[in-house]
């Protein structure tokens, strides 16, 4: 065991090309698709949030169950709809980082969307009556809200990273899990457990824990931050 | 007769089943201030929220005369309502969007408003930081820099000391004479000195 560790760690330490590529390839498919998620979600959630329509429950009950949505499932229906004679097909996207990137958009999304209307709709509550008597527009008003919740907005970001970066479930089936082109850390793990290459899988899981450390360590900067002014 | 600056016929207000305003009629004149009072939770903050076109009433009709509805009111509100940021920006961000001034102009107000309420040394303080007497001083000023045709005041004087106390009742017996005031109060002694012309609320209605 404490030589498992040690290999583990040399990996790590080495900067194993295996290793460090997997670790590069999991973070750029995560960072990108919460981006792209973030931009998506802050102008839906503030659409909802700040619009009062006919189906905004019914819509917000849509998006949160979509939070329960299996990785899997997401997965398989990307690799139906992409694969050779899905609809989308011609696009030639199954196995690549693009179709990883879509699966992960697809799942960070709705918890962006949920996450991020909770946090505009308590400054709502708080400042509607304030907007209401300076007579601020609808962009002054947008911009006053996502502002005035931005800490709660980077906080709800980062906790999407973090799912995005432990997902496995999804990009396992429609990136392939090739060596050097779409495997990432959860999915190497997967591979490298079955391969017997326990040293490689553990190192990306010390790994993976890092990350995971990391993310909480900001989160409780940022709190810490926010709370104290 | 002038026209009344605001009408109120049959006004209803409903929250959450609760009717807070019942049945009231008013005319709000121009001229002198003038004070509504009552009890707690008789439902003068929503009257002044109702006059102010905050709220919408659940029945009834508003005529707001000329201006029709007004679109930029200065209001103070009893439990202060800010932003996360500091005394000037806060500030500036009420007359940014009520696009009265330039940025420039805009900061010259609140540089000579802050001074004369000798307020200066927290201009760049976080609003959180400030007392609450201070915070009441930071929403007059709000107030007073928005500046709009009608003044609706809740409890101007809440947790102030004797000193802004005589201070903000003197600045707006001076404003009353060139805008209409409109405000709350509980103590008797505070409306007389600005009016007669008060308006008692119980349990909702005009008493």
């Amino acid at each position: 065991m404490s030589d498992l560790i040690f290999q583990s760690l040399r990996i790590i330490l080495n900067f194993d090309e295996n290793y460090f590529q997997i670790v590069l390839l999991s973070i750029f498919v995560s960072v990108t698709a919460v981006i792209i998620a973030s931009i998506i979600s802050i102008t839906i959630s503030s659409l909802i949030s700040l619009n009062s329509f006919k189906l905004k429950n019914s819509l917000m009950i849509v998006i949160n169950s979509l939070l329960a949505l299996p990785p899997v499932v997401v997965g398989l229906i990307l690799y139906i709809l992409f694969s050779t004679n899905g609809y989308f097909g011609i696009y030639n996207l199954l196995y690549t980082v693009n179709i990883m990137i879509i699966a992960q958009i697809i799942l960070v999304t709705p918890l962006l969307i949920s996450l991020c209307k909770e946090s505009i709709d308590s400054v709502n509550i708080k400042l509607n009556e304030y907007l209401h008597t300076i007579n601020a527009s609808y962009y002054q008003k947008t911009l006053t809200l996502i502002s005035e919740c931005k800490y709660n907005i980077i906080l709800n970001i980062i906790v999407a990273l973090g799912r995005a970066l432990s997902e496995v479930g999804a990009i396992i089936i429609v990136g392939g899990n090739i060596s050097y082109l779409t495997r990432t850390m959860t999915t190497g793990i997967v591979v490298e457990t079955s391969k017997g290459d326990l040293a490689m899988a553990l190192s990306l899981g010390i790994t993976l824990l890092l990350i995971s450390l990391i993310i909480n360590l900001i989160i409780f900067m940022l709190t810490s931050i926010h709370k104290n002014g | 007769m002038d026209n009344p600056l605001i009408r109120l016929k049959n006004i209803y207000y409903k929250l959450n089943e609760n009717l807070i305003i019942d049945n009231v009629s008013i005319n709000i004149n121009q001229g002198q201030p003038t004070v509504i009072m009552g009890k707690n939770g008789a439902g003068k903050t929503t009257l002044l929220k109702l006059l102010a076109g905050i709220y919408k009433p659940t029945s009834g009709y508003i005529d707001f005369g000329k201006t029709k509805s007004p679109e930029i009111v200065s209001f103070l509100f009893q439990q202060h309502i800010f932003l996360d940021r500091s005394v000037s920006e806060n500030l500036l961000h009420a007359l940014t969007c009520t696009k009265k001034n330039d940025r420039d102009m805009s900061e010259q107000k609140i540089k000579d408003y802050l001074n004369e309420f000798n307020l200066t040394n927290y201009r760049d303080t976080h609003i959180n930081k400030l007392s609450t007497g201070q915070k009441q001083l930071i929403s007059l000023i709000r107030v007073f820099l928005i500046d709009s045709s009608i003044f609706f005041l809740d409890e101007p004087f809440n947790n102030l000391d004797q000193y802004y106390y005589s201070y903000v009742k003197d600045l707006l017996s001076d404003l009353s004479k060139t805008r209409k005031i409109i405000l709350i109060t509980h103590s008797k002694d505070e409306a007389l000195y600005f009016t007669n012309d008060i308006i008692s609320l119980e349990t909702g209605r005009v008493v």
